[in-house]
């Protein structure tokens, strides 16, 4: 049995196994490949043209065919995986010659459209995709430099995995690079297909708040991470770039900035820092002066906010975590949802529930606002990635300031602040502006 | 890299904790007139033994006082290092029991003091092993831009009812010295006394110039005055010096219209605590630095529970607000001992190292 003989009964069973004989002139090449990956009309055409005109124009055939691609050696495995990584495998009969042409593929992802995580006002819109090759592809257009170094590694035993390494060779920080580099050539067996398995390799602990890298959509953020000195990782299939590591300052600034005047800018920057503040702070805040601290109030507004709880049957806390439950509730469902039902559920858990629970006297009108106002403040940071970390933060405030008040709201923010300057990604701490350094 | 920021943040935020509760009273019962001139006496001292100690720690490039120590004499860099141990110790402790005593008097009067002992030691623990002190370095500068602003604030506040009259007298002769002989002005230094030896503790990676040690001394001379004046400023002399902590008296008096809140005092006191904190974490690490480099290098997740436990031991062992005060009357003469001499020896070492380095070289 010869190798192609092997190759083609290991292929049997594909449905989408072609394995085509061509006669040109009085030789018999046979081309194989798989029709899901590789677009054989165009293939074809664009295989046999040179091979039917090598003859006027006094050229070998033999010769034609072997520049056509990259011969490779007649093996089993090395074949199939070939085929596998979509390539079209051609065989010439007589010498037994096997080359592994670059075929015209099948599109496999979207077009290049607008990005549906992030959005740009008065920047560009085309967002990365599935494709790995794509998305190196609009790196490269957004960052002309001959700095600019791609190195992609090959993952899996199994299933094979492809995951692209870009950086700054003159501006990334030398022992990020170095750690990022050994982490990822560690061990090649292992799969890498999504962040969870990419965070296990590269060392990060399970028990992680803040986020270690951020995922950017569109190419521009994407460029300016790298110009910061920054490494940017694309896994195959995974329609966004994974930036490391997160800085604390990726909370408030986004490439977007750049394109307002600078008053803008700045103005907005510190509007999300009130955001971050507000989130963490209110609800703890209620807490703590509704149910430890009154006295810290203005008599008025004690004495009002007293009232509105007059019917309130139980802790302040308690009250607040209530609310608290429904709100994460109506975020984490209407993720899934088609955008036809969504609306709805605004509606419903926004106006009735919300009027509904002030009416039935389970909370106060003024948690609502608060919590409300925390909400909206929540969304306020940049990367989705960021707001999960406030979200959760907030809680610690909550049950910090039922316990101890105002002084619990000054220990978690301060617990909060000792996490975060303490915190590092690949040996680079988290807690600095902009440019990634090491120690 | 250059941690000049930082350095600075760290030093301003380790001693600004303490200036606002009974450094004003020491001044004022060291002195009953021209209060400015002890104020400054102390800051002058502080900028000489910095002086000192960066001069004696210039003499070895990229060491810290540890390592130092240990390659002179092991006996006298023992004896040092304990001193060195005792001064921190005793230094958490007092403040940890005096803040707790704060906070249970101004703001949670229900709540046990051993729970906000237990809050001032678990706390400042885990910024330490979180952290280490290139965690704790970046905090200050985190914690100084959240907490920067409403204690600014307050303290601009403050000076809401002062009389600018009991400024006066600003001299009146030689007499105004007499202070010098009087043991309060001597107290008062415990509030320069902080962060002082966390200069020598920095480790190599953390480069930075002498220079952000002395504008960090100098940005703390307006809070020192502040927390002295703005209470005879606003009640006269002999009024504010009956007070048991004359400035978050003051503040407590204050009076702004437009703000929700009633007691703005509670913003400086959070302000201030969590400075004390940050303090009580500094401090922890160089008691960590002093172990394990002199002694043994245990694990920090070990060793930081351990110390802590013994810390909230002893300060269960202070029945009350008199006992820490006295503690501390009496700890002072041991703090002063220790500010003069650990600078002095390090000067002297430093300077017989630099001889003997000149006489190898020109022998070369």
């Amino acid at each position: 049995m010869t190798v192609m003989d092997e190759v083609t009964d290991h292929f049997s069973a594909y449905p989408d196994f072609v394995n085509q004989k061509l006669q040109i002139a009085a030789e018999t090449l046979t081309v194989t490949g798989l029709k899901s990956l590789i677009n054989f009309p165009q293939t074809i055409y664009m295989f046999r043209d040179p091979l039917l005109t090598s003859a006027m124009n006094g050229l070998e055939l033999i010769d034609v065919f072997t520049s056509l691609g990259q011969p490779i050696s007649v093996d089993r495995n090395t074949i199939i995986t070939e085929i596998l990584d979509g390539m079209l495998v051609a065989v010439h009969e007589a010498s037994g010659l096997v080359v592994s042409i670059y075929p015209v593929p099948q599109p496999n992802s979207r077009a290049i459209s607008l990005p549906t995580m992030e959005n740009s006002i008065g920047g560009a819109n085309s967002a990365f995709n599935e494709s790995l090759d794509n998305n190196i592809m609009m790196l490269r257009s957004h960052l002309n430099s001959a700095d600019l170094q791609v190195k992609t590694y090959e993952f899996g035993n199994q299933v094979k995995n492809r995951v692209s390494l870009c950086f700054l060779d003159k501006t990334i920080d030398p022992m990020l690079l170095q750690n990022l580099k050994h982490k990822l050539e560690s061990d090649p067996t292992t799969e890498i297909t999504n962040m969870l398995e990419l965070s296990h390799r590269l060392g990060f602990t399970k028990f992680t708040w803040v986020t270690h890298y951020m995922a950017f959509e569109l190419p521009q953020n994407t460029a300016r991470a790298l110009k910061n000195g920054k490494a940017v990782l694309f896994i195959d299939r995974l329609p966004f770039s994974i930036v490391l590591p997160s800085l604390f300052s990726d909370l408030f600034m986004s490439e977007d900035d750049l394109n307002h005047p600078p008053i803008y800018s700045w103005l907005m920057r510190s509007l999300r820092f009130l955001g971050v503040m507000l989130t963490l702070i209110l609800p703890g805040l209620y807490v703590a002066l509704v149910s430890v601290n009154p006295d810290v109030l203005r008599f008025e507004l004690a004495h009002s906010i007293a009232r509105s709880r007059l019917d309130v049957p139980y802790p302040a806390v308690i009250e607040a975590l209530l609310l608290l439950c429904v709100l994460e509730l109506i975020l984490e469902a209407i993720i899934r949802l088609p955008s036809s039902i969504g609306p709805t559920i605004t509606m419903v858990g926004g106006i009735v529930l919300g009027q509904a629970v002030v009416d039935a006297k389970l909370v106060s009108n003024l948690l609502i606002i608060i919590l409300a106002t925390t909400t909206i403040a929540n969304a306020a940071v940049v990367g989705y990635q960021n707001t999960y970390v406030l979200r959760l933060f907030k809680y610690l405030l909550l049950f910090l300031a039922a316990i101890l008040g105002v002084l619990g709201i000054m220990s978690g923010l301060l617990i909060i602040c000792a996490y975060i300057a303490g915190n590092r990604t690949l040996g680079i701490p988290y807690l600095q502006l902009i440019r990634p350094k090491g120690e | 890299m250059s941690k000049n920021l930082q350095v600075s943040t760290t030093y301003i935020l380790v001693h600004l904790a303490q200036i606002f509760f009974i450094y004003p009273i020491d001044i004022m019962e060291s002195t009953d007139q021209v209060h400015w001139l002890p104020v400054l006496f102390g800051c002058l001292f502080n900028l000489i033994m910095i002086f000192i100690y960066l001069k004696g720690l210039s003499y070895f490039k990229d060491q810290n006082i540890i390592e130092i120590l240990m390659k002179k004499s092991k006996f006298l860099a023992w004896f040092f290092l304990l001193h060195a141990l005792i001064y921190m110790g005793s230094m958490i402790i007092l403040t940890v029991r005096g803040f707790a005593e704060v906070i249970s008097i101004t703001v949670l009067s229900n709540t046990p003091i051993w729970v906000l002992m237990l809050l001032f030691l678990i706390i400042p623990g885990y910024i330490t092993l979180q952290g280490m002190i290139g965690g704790i370095l970046r905090l200050s500068v985190l914690i100084s831009a959240l907490f920067v602003v409403p204690v600014v604030f307050v303290i601009l506040a403050s000076f809401q009812n002062v009389d600018w009259h009991y400024l006066l007298p600003l001299w009146t002769g030689f007499s105004d010295f007499k202070f010098v002989t009087n043991p309060s002005f001597y107290m008062s230094l415990f509030a320069c006394s902080g962060g002082f030896l966390m200069i020598g503790f920095l480790p190599s990676f953390t480069k930075f110039k002498p220079k952000a040690i002395y504008w960090g001394a100098l940005a703390l001379l307006p809070a020192y005055l502040i927390s002295v004046y703005v209470p005879i400023l606003t009640f006269g002399e002999q009024t504010a010096r009956q007070l048991q902590f004359p400035y978050i008296f003051v503040v407590d008096t204050i009076e702004i219209n437009w703000l929700m809140f009633e007691r703005i005092n509670v913003f400086l006191l959070l302000g201030l605590v969590a400075f004390c904190m940050f303090f009580i974490s500094v401090s922890l690490w160089q008691i960590l630095c002093i172990i394990q480099q002199g002694v043994r290098n245990i694990n920090s997740n070990y060793l930081i529970p351990i110390i802590l436990i013994l810390l909230f031991i002893s300060c269960l062992f202070i029945p009350d607000w008199d006992t820490s005060v006295q503690l501390l009357q009496w700890s002072m003469a041991f703090r002063l001992y220790v500010m003069v001499t650990t600078p002095v020896y390090l000067l002297i070492i430093g300077w017989l190292h630099a001889k003997k380095l000149k006489v190898e070289l020109n022998n070369l």
